[in-house]
C-alpha cells in the first residue's frame, strides 16, 4: 500500500447544537482521484473546509505524508500543497487570463509587472494540461464556464500542489465543457496529485473517480472502489438504503447458516 | 461479437422494468387508456403510472392527450410504438460520439465531444460510458428503457473474440475488446463493428446507396478502411479484416507504413501523411488539421490542391483493385477528406480508368458519402436496432 499523502483520523466539528462531522476519516493517494459523496447536509463542504483550514476541526488528526499536521487556518493548508477551489472559482471577470492566474501572486522586475515572465509561465502551465485557449490575453468574462473552471484550476496549480479539493466543478456545464473539466481531472490524476472531487452527478464520478467516499449525516457512510461497486450500493450508502432499521435487525440477529442471500 | 449481460433480478432497476413492462402490456391490450385506467389494470400507484408514462413519452414510446372522463380531468394514454432507446457509441481517433435512437431508429439526442480516445482503450470506454449517461439522463430515458448498444471502432474486429486487429490507426487498442469491456460497464449487451462497415450500413439504409445492392464505402481518415456490401449484405471475411484497403502495397520505394510494409495506400492518403506533405510556405500552416487543410484546397491553394489531388489518385489505384474483384455498382468516399468533393473525386475516377477493367466501370457511380462524418453513429444505430430483434 503506498503512503497517503492526505489521511483524516476521526475528525469531529460542531457548529453550536450542530454537530457537523463526527469521528470522520478518509484518505488519499498520490495520483488517486476520490469523489467525496453525500447528500445536501452530509457534511462534505464542512470536511473541506476542515481541510482547507477555514474551519479548523474539534478533535481529530490530519496526516501529511504520513506526519500529523496542524491546520488551523487557510495559509496552513496552502502551505502543505492542498489547493481548494470553491464553486464559485473567485476569477475577476474584468482581468485577463494572465492577470487571474497571477492574481496575489505576480510576478515583478524591479518593481515593475513582469508580464513577459507571466504570460510565458502561464502558457507553459496551460501546454502541459492540453487546454487550447485562443488567447491569454482577453478577459475571463468572454470565457465559457468550462474554460473559467479550467483556469480557476491551473491557478490552483501555480503553487504546485499535492492535493486539489474542487467543490462541484461539473455542475451547470454543458456536455462539453463537462467533458473537459474531466479530462483535466484525469490530467491532474496522471500528474500524480491526489484530487477530491465533490460532486452529485454519479456519471461524472463513475467517469474519472479511483474511490468514493460517502458521507451521511457527519458520518462515513462507506468508501467503495468505483470500479467494482455497482451505481446503486453507493446511491444507498448515500441515501442510507443501506443501512435501516431492517438491515440493523437483520444484523444484530444474524445466526450462522441463515443469513439471506 | 455480441456480449451478455442482464440486469440483476430484485434490484430497483429490474423492478421498474418489470412495472413498465405492464403498463405496455395494458396498453396494448386496452388501446388509448387513461392513466387512471392504466393504474387500475395494473394495480400500480398512480404515481408510479405517471412516472412511467413520463419515462414512455420522453422516447417517444406514447402520446399523451388532456382528456376528461366522467367530469374530471384525465390523461389519455396511446402506445405509439414498442419502447425502449438504442444507443450508438462511435469512436474516433481524437473524438468520441454518441446517439440515442428511439424503437423505429429515428434520432433522439446526439453529442460528440473531442477525447484522445486512441491514447487508451480502458479509459476511452470510460468516457463513452459517461456520455452514454449523460445523455441518457439528458433525455430523462431510464437506463432500464435501453434495448440495444452497437459501437463503432476505427480497426477490424475479430467477429469471434471481438477484439481489435493487430494493426489499426490505434495500436494501443490492438487486442482490446471494447464490447465487453462497454457490456460489463453499462450492464447491457454491446455490438461492435469496424467504422468503415458501419457507414456502409448506413448510407446504404438511409443514406446516397438506397437501393443499391453492391456497394463499396472507402472510409479515409488517421488510416482507410472499406465497408463491403455485396447483395445487400456485409462482407467482413474470416477474421474481420475484409476491406483494409490502407495496405495494399502501391509504391515500393514509398515510406514505411506502420504494418510493416512499404507505401502502402495509408501512407499516401492518411491524414498525419497529407499533413506531413504540406509544403514549407503555404497559406496553411505547419501543425494544421486535415479540415484546414481542405478548406485551403477549396479556397485555391496550390499546394493543397495538388495534395488532395494527389490522394485522389493513390486512392483511385487501390480502389480500381477493390473494384476488378467485386465489380460494385457504387463506390462511396467518406471521411473528412471527402468534403473536399471533386478535387479528390476528378483524379481518384481517371486513377480508377486507368487502373480498372472498363465492364466494372460501365456501370460504377464514384460518389461523396450523404451522410458525411455521421455516417458510423447512424449506421450503429442500425446495428444497435438489429441486434435488438
Amino acid at each position: 500500500m503506498t503512503q497517503p499523502v492526505l489521511e483524516l483520523s476521526g475528525i469531529s466539528k460542531r457548529f453550536g447544537a450542530v454537530q457537523a462531522l463526527s469521528e470522520v476519516d478518509l484518505r488519499v493517494d498520490p495520483g488517486e482521484v476520490v469523489a467525496l459523496l453525500g447528500d445536501n447536509g452530509a457534511g462534505k463542504s464542512t470536511l473541506v473546509k476542515v481541510i482547507a483550514g477555514v474551519h479548523p476541526a474539534d478533535t481529530g488528526t490530519i496526516f501529511w505524508d504520513g506526519r500529523a499536521v496542524p491546520v488551523a487556518k487557510p495559509g496552513d493548508a496552502q502551505q502543505l500543497g492542498i489547493a481548494t477551489i470553491y464553486q464559485d472559482l473567485a476569477l475577476c471577470d474584468n482581468l485577463d487570463i494572465v492577470a487571474n492566474l497571477f492574481l496575489g501572486n505576480e510576478r515583478t522586475t524591479g518593481g515593475v509587472l513582469d508580464e513577459v515572465e507571466m504570460e510565458r509561465r502561464a502558457s507553459e502551465l496551460l501546454d502541459s494540461l492540453s487546454v487550447s485557449i485562443p488567447s491569454l490575453r482577453i478577459p475571463v468574462a468572454s470565457l465559457s464556464g468550462g474554460q473559467r473552471q479550467i483556469i480557476a484550476i491551473a491557478r490552483s496549480l501555480l503553487g504546485d500542489p499535492k492535493v486539489v479539493m474542487l467543490d462541484e466543478p461539473t455542475a451547470a456545464l454543458g456536455v462539453a465543457q463537462t467533458a473537459q473539466v474531466l479530462d483535466l481531472i484525469e490530467r491532474l490524476r496522471d500528474k500524480g496529485l491526489g484530487v477530491i472531487l465533490i460532486s452529485h452527478n454519479m456519471a461524472d464520478v463513475r467517469a474519472v473517480a479511483d474511490r468514493a467516499a460517502v458521507l451521511r449525516l457527519g458520518r462515513n457512510a462507506g468508501d467503495f472502489r468505483v470500479e467494482d461497486t455497482s451505481y446503486e450500493e453507493i446511491v444507498a450508502a448515500i441515501t442510507g438504503a443501506s443501512d435501516n432499521a431492517v438491515s440493523r435487525r437483520a444484523g444484530r440477529v444474524s445466526v450462522p447458516g441463515t443469513e439471506e442471500a | 461479437m455480441t456480449t451478455d449481460a442482464q440486469v440483476t433480478p430484485g434490484s430497483q432497476a429490474a423492478l421498474r422494468q418489470a412495472n413498465r413492462e405492464r403498463v405496455v402490456a395494458a396498453l396494448r391490450e386496452g388501446g388509448t387508456l387513461t392513466q387512471a385506467e392504466i393504474a387500475r389494470s395494473t394495480g400500480l400507484s398512480a404515481a408510479s403510472v405517471s412516472n412511467i408514462v413520463r419515462d414512455l413519452r420522453s422516447t417517444g414510446a406514447v402520446s399523451v392527450r388532456e382528456t376528461s372522463s366522467n367530469g374530471r380531468r384525465a390523461r389519455a394514454v396511446t402506445l405509439l410504438r414498442p419502447p425502449g432507446v438504442v444507443v450508438a457509441i462511435d469512436f474516433a481517433n481524437t473524438r468520441l460520439g454518441v446517439a440515442l435512437g428511439d424503437s423505429q431508429g429515428r434520432l433522439l439526442l446526439e453529442e460528440s465531444i473531442a477525447y484522445d480516445v486512441a491514447d487508451d482503450p480502458v479509459r476511452g470506454v470510460r468516457r463513452a460510458v459517461w456520455l452514454t449517461e449523460t445523455l441518457l439522463t439528458q433525455a430523462r430515458v431510464d437506463h432500464s428503457m435501453v434495448i440495444g448498444v452497437a459501437a463503432a471502432v476505427p480497426g477490424p474486429i475479430d467477429p469471434v473474440s471481438g477484439a481489435v486487429g493487430g494493426i489499426t490507426c490505434m495500436p494501443r487498442w490492438a487486442g482490446f475488446a471494447p464490447g465487453s469491456e462497454l457490456a460489463e460497464r453499462l450492464g447491457l449487451p454491446v455490438t461492435v463493428d469496424n467504422d468503415a462497415n458501419l457507414c456502409a450500413l448506413a448510407e446504404s439504409f438511409e443514406g446516397v446507396a438506397r437501393g443499391v445492392e453492391h456497394v463499396v464505402y472507402v472510409n479515409v481518415a488517421q488510416g482507410v478502411g472499406a465497408g463491403v456490401m455485396i447483395s445487400g449484405q456485409l462482407f467482413r471475411g474470416a477474421g474481420g479484416t475484409a476491406g483494409e484497403i490502407g495496405h495494399i502495397g502501391l509504391d515500393e520505394r514509398g515510406q514505411v507504413c506502420r504494418c510493416g510494409n512499404r507505401g502502402c495506400l495509408e501512407t499516401l492518403v492518411g491524414a498525419p501523411h497529407l499533413l506531413d506533405m504540406l509544403p514549407q510556405y503555404s497559406s496553411v500552416e505547419h501543425g494544421a488539421t486535415l479540415e484546414g487543410l481542405i478548406a485551403a484546397a477549396v479556397a485555391g491553394d496550390p499546394g493543397c490542391r495538388r495534395i488532395v489531388s494527389e490522394a485522389g489518385s493513390a486512392l483511385g489505384r487501390g480502389v480500381a483493385i477493390m473494384v476488378n474483384m467485386f465489380n460494385p455498382q457504387m463506390v462511396i468516399v467518406g471521411g473528412a477528406i471527402a468534403e473536399s468533393g471533386e478535387l479528390l473525386l476528378e483524379p481518384m475516377r481517371r486513377a480508377m480508368e486507368l487502373g480498372a477493367l472498363g465492364s466494372a466501370l460501365a456501370d460504377l457511380q464514384l460518389v461523396q458519402g450523404e451522410l458525411g462524418r455521421r455516417a458510423a453513429l447512424r449506421g450503429a444505430l442500425r446495428t444497435a436496432l438489429v441486434s435488438t430483434v
